[in-house]
């Protein structure tokens, strides 16, 4: 997987590539431990090229959930294809972090 | 192992797109038990999740609810082992709405109460628990005085609601807390004065009882008169009296009257 960081309108944006999977999911807690030390309080993450996430991915989001609300910050969600977007509305997931539906709408609305 | 599991969940999610829910939820099931004998609860918790989600899909006319809370209620007690109490108790809210779908009350209240219970202990985690936060946050990042305040109040009237009456459904509860109340107030009234037909005396405890007794249920015969500090343990008594025993017999209601 890849995962590119920018800031955005002071959002900070984790773009990911390839399949959120168990090593994947170590990654992206790593990166954004990260961009979490560094100070980031609103973060992004776009789903546009992501084309499967696992259990440990969506458990590692909603971690990244709740070290941001302790660090007075929030995540969103944009670019979640049909699939993916199921998977959070099973497992309830899009009742704790807020969805947009693409990146211009997220940094608008954020 | 975990490609097994990779594998596992990457074909259950293909099924699960193609509303193959059987499959899909047999093999979310069988990844959920290889990630507890790894000891990743917090991953069990998202596969039983989406297992639960698979059958209350499949539901619909059928009374397939009550397998779906079964698997909420597993989601939500890996969450919990997992320490994410917030995700529990929205596992066993979405598991106690299966039950009621399903007209099974004593699942429904259970869950209903343990939601409560999850949601009260995340208040406190989240601003204790500092397992998240082993990569040093700065502490004034950290800390939004507002959210602590509301979340401490909120812990504070969650643990009362839990004590008096667990939150509607252990009734037991208040008529234990009704006891205490009593049986403490007896003890400081019979340190203590009282006046029956014109006479003073310090009472025994079973008068002491008696009149706690009479007091907290407003029956208040008048025949003792409380005397000094006695008089304000029993404007207590009787305040918190007007409370308790509603209380009880709400939560007696709410219980017993679904079945």
């Amino acid at each position: 997987m890849k995962i590119s960081i920018n800031v955005e309108d002071d959002v900070t944006v984790v773009t990911l590539e390839g399949e959120l999977n168990v090593d994947d999911s170590i990654m992206l807690r790593g990166a954004f431990l990260k961009i979490l030390k560094e100070g980031a309080k609103e973060v992004m993450v776009d789903f546009e090229k992501v084309s499967f996430v696992g259990s440990a991915g969506l458990a590692t989001l909603i971690e990244m959930m709740q070290m941001l609300r302790k660090a007075g910050g929030k995540l969103g969600c944009c670019n979640i294809n049909s699939n993916i977007r199921g998977l959070f509305e099973i497992t309830k997931i899009h009742k704790l972090i807020t969805i947009y539906e693409n990146r211009a709408m997220a940094l608008r609305n954020f | 192992m975990i490609d097994n599991i990779k594998v596992m969940e990457i074909e259950a999610q293909g099924f699960l797109d193609e509303k193959k829910y059987d499959e899909a939820l047999k093999l979310f099931s069988e990844a959920a038990g290889s990630y507890q004998d790894l000891g990743q609860h917090q991953q069990a918790a998202m596969c039983f999740a989406l297992a639960a989600g698979c059958y209350e899909s499949k539901a619909g006319s059928q009374s397939l609810y009550y397998y779906a809370s079964t698997y909420y209620s597993k989601a939500a007690k890996e969450a919990e082992i997992s320490g994410d109490y917030e995700y529990a108790s929205m596992m066993y809210k979405h598991a106690g709405i299966c039950y009621e779908r399903d007209l099974e009350f004593v699942g429904f209240s259970e869950c209903f109460y343990l939601s409560k219970e999850c949601y009260r202990k995340s208040l406190i985690s989240n601003l204790f628990n500092r397992k998240h936060a082993s990569h040093k946050i700065p502490i004034l990042q950290r800390i939004d005085l507002k959210d602590v305040v509301k979340s401490v109040i909120l812990w504070v009237s969650l643990s009362i609601s839990s004590l008096l009456w667990g939150h509607g459904e252990r009734p037991l509860r208040t008529i234990g807390s009704g006891c205490l109340l009593v049986l403490f107030s007896a003890l400081f009234y019979a340190q203590g004065h009282f006046m029956a037909g014109g006479d003073v005396h310090k009472p025994n405890l079973l008068e002491s009882l008696y009149f706690s007794v009479v007091t907290i249920t407003h029956i208040g015969y008048g025949d003792i008169i409380p005397l000094g500090f006695d008089r304000g343990i029993a404007v207590l008594e009787e305040f918190a009296g007007i409370f308790i025993l509603p209380l009880f017999l709400t939560s007696l209601c709410r219980k017993y009257l679904r079945f």
